[in-house]
């Protein structure tokens, strides 16, 4: 995969050139790893699902992206 | 009678009674089941666990036992088939290629419609469903076969995904683009309606391991199922769906439902067979309708990234690829698909130049999520015996012209080294010694070390050493 540029929840650009990606929970603070396909237009709106706490939430929520 | 979970669970108890072993002290399913899969997994001992006390992820106690490490063994599943441990690539190629229609039976002959809960009746918590790992969002059905139909031909399509369940009516639904049952799913989407959908879980192993069996599109699996089976896989009418979708009638459990369009949620992240834990995806929902069942219903289940779930994809694999070599290459000998990664290793009678580079470019496209790496072996490698297979590698190969790179390759969304959803690189050793320069004469390969076969036969080891004082040794790590 080419390198490709992504928002992060900072408001900062991110160039990722890996499958995996980690976002931290807002509710818990845990973190844990989600495909790049939620940042393909086709599943961008699709919310991710914390597995430590349950929490629902949009992925520019994430307390922390990398 | 006919074939189901329960025929097998009694001819094995009554064979190898010390391979079942019921268990009535209380378990909870959350993680507690798989350390004692694990542990077990390390002692290198595999028998069939029968939780009889289980309680759920909540902490409530389920009125259904809960079997697991039914596959866990490979001597056991090949057992299960009438075929040799060493010998599945040939055996099983042969078996699902005699094809045994289904039968469809009524609804008041089938076991799995003992009992029938319908509409807000739907709980799958009451079902000893496992949480496996720390990093997963939930319990999951991972012994589940699902059941999707083409809409234009009405052929069905099955295969062991996985499902997370949500709700006690809701799961999420793992499906890779290249699976015939996302296609049938995409097929309905398409007219703009739900894809009709059933998950069956528990049945003799030969039915769970002829879903796996890789057939063309369209083309149903039970036929297959029966091959195995030797007999005819008795059907069913869902009871959402009626003849349109059927499912098996001696299954413990039938969850039927809908996958509604175009509806994407997160699943995952969750430990799978590479025994990584896989990314959160996006992925499509099942709304359970119903759910039908036996009375004392076991739940089934596959402790993923244990070698219990290794061998439901290992022996399709396996037979796969040694049909499509021996079409092409007669001198091939025996195929293993190593558990946990992508390994796929070879063995083949090398008699002449090139010949294990072809076996390796016939085989890669053969199970293109499953097989990354293909090792080509001479005929003295034991390819079941690991420091065989590690010694040829290190002694019988050069880098420069026996390795092979196929980059940008379709490949397995679970290998956590891929770096872009479903491509990588793929490729093969070619771990043999140079082909004989004629029939008949050595290799120009320095050869290996013996002692002739007169001494074996003529001195006995108990003669010069003390049995007794030898099995005082502790034990160690065996080297051929």
């Amino acid at each position: 995969m080419s390198a490709s540029i992504h928002g992060t929840s900072d408001g900062s650009r991110m160039e990722m050139n890996s499958k995996e990606i980690f976002v931290t929970c807002p509710g818990c603070s845990g973190y844990f790893n989600i495909s790049y396909l939620f940042f393909t237009p086709k599943f961008e709106s699709v919310k991710l699902h914390c597995p430590r706490c349950g929490q629902e939430f949009d992925k520019k929520d994430s307390l922390k992206t990398w | 009678m006919p074939s189901d979970l329960r025929t097998f669970l009694k001819e094995w108890s009554a064979s190898h009674p010390e391979e079942v072993h019921t268990i009535g002290r209380e378990i909870c399913v959350k993680w507690e089941t798989t350390f004692v899969q694990a542990a077990l997994d390390k002692k290198g001992r595999h028998p069939i666990l029968i939780f009889r006390n289980s309680r759920n992820f909540q902490g409530e106690r389920t009125p259904h036992p809960l079997i697991t490490n039914l596959f866990a063994s490979r001597r056991r599943s090949a057992a299960s088939l009438g075929m040799e441990p060493r010998n599945v690539a040939a055996q099983y190629g042969e078996r699902v290629a005699k094809k045994i229609a289904p039968i469809v039976i009524d609804k008041s002959a089938a076991p799995v419609k003992q009992t029938i809960s319908k509409g807000g009746e739907v709980n799958l918590h009451r079902f000893p469903i496992v949480w496996h790992h720390e990093t997963d969002p939930g319990p999951y059905i991972t012994a589940g076969v699902v059941t999707t139909v083409d809409p234009d031909s009405g052929i069905s399509n099955s295969s062991l995904q996985r499902c997370w369940v949500k709700a006690p009516n809701r799961t999420g639904l793992y499906l890779t683009p290249t699976s015939h049952n996302f296609r049938n799913m995409q097929k309905h989407w398409a007219r703009g309606e739900d894809a009709p959908v059933a998950v069956w879980i528990g049945h003799h192993p030969a039915a769970l391991l002829g879903a796996q069996v890789k057939v063309p599109y369209p083309e149903e699996h039970f036929s297959r199922m029966g091959g195995l089976l030797g007999e005819p896989l008795r059907l069913v009418a869902s009871e959402t769906f009626g003849e349109k979708l059927l499912v098996p009638a001696d299954a413990e459990v039938v969850i039927e439902g809908v996958i509604p369009r175009e509806r994407w949620e997160a699943e995952g992240p969750f430990g799978e067979f590479p025994r990584y834990s896989g990314p959160q995806l996006p992925n499509p929902v099942i709304e359970v309708s119903c759910v039908t069942h036996r009375k004392d219903a076991y739940w089934h289940d596959l402790s993923i990234g244990h070698l219990d779930a290794t061998i439901p994809g290992i022996f399709p694999t396996e037979a796969a690829i040694y049909e499509a070599i021996r079409r092409i290459i007669p001198d091939v000998l025996n195929v293993r698909r190593a558990p946990y990664g992508h390994n796929v290793y070879v063995q083949i009678k090398n008699t002449r130049p090139g010949l294990a580079k072809d076996v390796i470019l016939a085989a890669l496209p053969v199970y293109p999520l499953v097989c990354k790496y293909i090792f080509v072996f001479d005929e003295d490698i034991d390819i079941f015996e690991d420091t065989q297979i590690l010694w040829a590698l290190g002694t019988r190969t050069q880098l420069d012209k026996d390795m092979v790179v196929v980059p940008g390759s379709t490949a397995s969304p679970l290998d956590p080294s891929v770096p872009e959803y479903g491509v990588g690189t793929k490729g093969g050793f070619d771990c043999t010694k140079p082909a004989p320069p004629e029939p008949g004469l050595p290799p120009r390969f320095s050869p290996n070390l013996t002692i002739p076969d007169e001494i074996g036969q003529r001195l006995r080891l108990d003669d010069y050493v003390d049995k007794k004082k030898l099995d005082e040794i502790q034990e160690e790590e065996v080297y051929w």
